[in-house]
C-alpha cells in the first residue's frame, strides 16, 4: 500500500509558505546530495502535515504544517532549496 | 442546496473539543509503512545506564493486559472504546531499573521520534500493544509493537517502535519540531505549539 | 522630449514580478457540469481573472463548511490553455469533499479555487510526440495536454479502466482517433472487452480495447508508435500511485530512461 503522493501536491502550499513560485524549484537532499525537482518528492499528506520526502533515499527533506492558516515550514532534510526565476508571463 | 458540511461533527461526553467521531480506524503515517514481522521486533529501553531490550518472547513474557480505551487524532477524528493488547510500560522501565528522569524520546523503526514526560509513560495507561480489538496489530497501525499513551493526541503513540531513551533534557520529536504541542491533550486541545 | 516608442521586444521581455497573485483563494463559481461516468463529472468554472493554463498543472480547491471547517485539496485541470478551467473530479467513496463535487455541487454555486500551479508535470507544446499514459481518473491531466499537443506530432494515449463504463472523455477520444489526430489503447482491469455489437454505435468502437491490466506489449507498441525512444517524446504518467509504478516500470522495460518520465501520483 502507498501512501504518498507526488510533490505537485503540495506546491501551493510550499510556494506560498516561502513566499515564492516554487513550481519550477528544486531539493538537494542532505540525506544522500541526490538533487530533484519538488514535483518529484514523495508527499505524506494523511498526517498531522505534509511530509516531503527525498525520491531517492526516502529521508524527510521538508515538513509543512498548518497552523491558524499559517504554514510552519521546516527544512531540516533540505541542503539546498533552489528556485527557478519567475518566467516572462506569457501575454504581455 | 445543504452545501459542503464537511463530516459530521457528532456530540458526546467523551470527546475532547473539535474532534469528531469515526468508526473506521484511519491510517495516518508521515512515511512508508514499516513491515517488520514478530520476529524482527525488538524494544530497546535505556537511561544512558541501565539498558534492557525485549524482543517478542521477552515481552510476552509479562503476560498481556486489555484496555479498553478512547483515542483521539489531532487531525479531528477519535474513536471511541477500542480494545487494546499489550504491556505496560512501566512494567518495562520497572524490569530495566532504570531511573526517574524526567523525559523520553521515543524511536521507531523508519526514524520517526516523539518526546513524552516520564509521568505520561508511567503513570496513566501507556503500553506496548500488539493487539488490537483481538487481532494481532496490523503494520499499518504500527504492528507488530506501538506505544499507546490514549490520554494524549495519537502521534505520541509511535508505530513501530523500537526505542526508549529517559533523558535529563527534553527534545522535540518529529511534529513537536514541525510545531506541534509539546504535550498534546486533546482535552486542553493542544494541537499546536503555544495552545 | 518626444514620446517615442520603446524598441520592439524590450517590453515584451518584461518579467511579471508578483508571481504570487495566482496562489491567493479565488471565488470560482460552477458555470457548467459535465457528467463523466457514473462517478466522476466536470466541472466547468467561472473564475474572474484566470490567466489561463499550461496543460498538466492543477488547482488546490477549498471548501469551507457553516460552521467554519475547511478541507483542501488538489485536483488537476482538465482544460488546456486559452479554456476556462475544468476539473474532473471522481468520487472517492468514504470521501470528505469528492462526493461534495461529483453529488452535491450544483450550476452558479462557488467553491474557492487557487492557481494554477506546477511547472513539472505539464506540456508547453513542444514539436516532440506525446506518450500519454493515465489510470482511472489520472486522464484529467492527460486531456488536457492532448488538447495542447501540436497535431503534427503523434499523440498516442493508453489508458486504463476497471470497466468501459469508467472510461472518462470517452467521446472526446474516439473523436480525435476517429480524426486521425490520437491514438488509443484502453485497458479493462476488471471486464472483459466488449464485443462488436455491444460497442456498435457507442464511443468504444473506435477505440482499441483489450482485457487485463496494461500489459508491456501494449507499452512497447505505444512507445514505437511514438517512434521510439530516439524521437525523444513527451512522456507523462497519471493515476494511483501503484499504477504509476507499474507503468514506470514497464517504460523502463521498453527501454525509456525513468528518469525521463513525468509521474503524476495521487495516491
Amino acid at each position: 500500500m502507498s501512501h504518498y503522493v507526488d510533490g505537485n501536491a503540495v506546491l501551493g502550499a510550499f510556494s506560498l509558505a516561502l513566499g515564492t513560485d516554487l513550481s519550477e524549484g528544486s531539493l538537494e537532499c542532505a540525506g544522500c546530495g541526490s538533487s530533484h525537482a519538488i514535483a518529484q518528492t514523495r508527499v505524506y499528506l494523511r498526517c498531522p502535515g505534509m511530509v516531503l520526502r527525498c525520491p531517492e533515499c526516502g529521508g524527510v527533506e521538508v515538513v509543512i504544517v498548518e497552523i491558524d492558516h499559517r504554514l510552519n515550514v521546516t527544512l531540516s532534510g533540505v541542503l539546498a532549496l533552489r528556485i527557478a526565476p519567475p518566467r516572462a508571463s506569457p501575454t504581455t | 442546496m445543504a452545501g459542503f458540511q464537511g463530516r459530521p461533527r457528532a456530540r458526546d461526553d467523551r470527546l475532547p473539543p473539535g474532534q469528531y467521531l469515526t468508526r473506521d480506524f484511519p491510517v495516518l503515517t508521515a512515511g512508508p509503512t514499516e513491515v517488520l514481522s514478530p520476529d524482527e521486533w525488538q524494544l530497546t529501553i535505556t537511561d544512558g545506564t541501565s539498558t534492557g531490550t525485549f524482543d517478542w518472547d521477552g515481552l510476552h513474557a509479562f503476560g498481556l493486559e486489555t484496555l479498553t480505551t478512547d483515542i483521539h487524532c489531532v487531525t479531528h477524528w477519535s474513536k471511541l472504546g477500542t480494545t487494546w493488547r499489550g504491556v505496560r510500560v512501566s512494567t518495562l522501565f520497572d524490569v530495566v531499573g532504570v531511573d526517574d528522569l524526567p523525559y523520553a524520546l521515543v524511536t521507531s523503526y523508519g526514524g520517526y521520534t516523539t518526546n513524552l514526560q516520564l509521568e505520561d509513560l508511567v503513570e496513566r495507561d501507556a503500553m506496548i500493544a500488539v493487539e488490537f480489538e483481538g487481532e494481532p496489530l496490523e503494520s499499518e497501525h504500527g504492528g507488530p509493537a506501538r506505544l499507546l499513551v490514549p490520554h494524549l493526541y495519537l502521534w505520541k503513540s509511535a508505530k513501530w517502535v523500537s526505542r526508549i531513551d529517559l533523558v535529563e533534557e527534553d527534545t522535540p520529536g518529529f511534529w513537536e519540531a514541525a510545531g506541534y504541542h509539546n504535550h498534546g491533550d486533546p482535552f486542553l486541545e493542544q494541537r499546536y505549539h503555544g495552545d | 522630449m518626444t514620446d517615442r516608442p520603446s524598441p520592439s521586444g524590450t517590453r515584451a521581455r518584461a518579467l511579471r514580478v508578483a508571481p504570487l497573485v495566482h496562489l491567493a483563494w479565488r471565488q470560482a463559481t460552477v458555470a457548467l457540469v459535465v457528467a463523466e461516468t457514473p462517478d466522476a463529472r466536470t466541472l466547468v468554472l467561472d473564475v474572474p481573472g484566470w490567466p489561463g493554463s499550461v496543460a498538466g498543472q492543477h488547482v488546490d480547491v477549498r471548501l469551507t463548511a457553516p460552521d467554519g471547517y475547511q478541507a483542501t485539496r488538489s485536483y488537476s485541470l482538465a482544460s488546456g490553455p486559452g479554456e476556462p478551467a475544468a476539473l474532473t473530479v471522481q468520487e472517492v467513496p468514504g470521501g470528505e469533499v469528492s462526493p461534495y463535487l461529483v453529488r452535491d455541487i450544483a450550476v452558479d454555486e462557488t467553491v474557492e479555487l487557487r492557481g494554477p500551479i506546477g511547472g513539472y508535470f505539464v506540456w508547453t507544446g513542444a514539436r516532440r510526440p506525446l506518450l500519454l499514459v493515465g489510470g482511472g481518473s489520472g486522464l484529467a491531466p492527460l486531456r488536457a495536454m492532448w488538447r495542447a499537443a501540436d497535431p503534427a506530432e503523434p499523440v498516442v494515449v493508453v489508458a486504463s479502466v476497471t470497466e468501459p463504463a469508467r472510461l472518462l472523455y470517452a467521446v472526446e477520444l474516439a473523436e480525435r482517433v476517429a480524426a486521425g489526430d490520437v491514438s488509443a489503447t484502453v485497458h479493462l482491469s476488471r471486464a472483459d472487452v466488449p464485443d462488436d455489437t455491444e460497442r456498435a454505435g457507442t464511443p468504444l468502437q473506435a477505440l482499441t480495447l483489450r482485457a487485463g491490466r496494461v500489459a508491456s506489449t501494449t507499452v512497447t507498441q505505444a512507445l514505437t508508435a511514438c517512434g521510439g525512444t530516439e524521437a525523444d517524446p513527451g512522456v507523462f504518467v497519471c493515476g494511483p500511485t501503484t499504477f504509476v509504478e507499474a507503468m514506470i516500470h514497464l517504460l523502463a522495460g521498453a527501454g525509456l530512461d525513468p528518469r525521463s518520465v513525468r509521474a503524476e501520483r495521487f495516491g
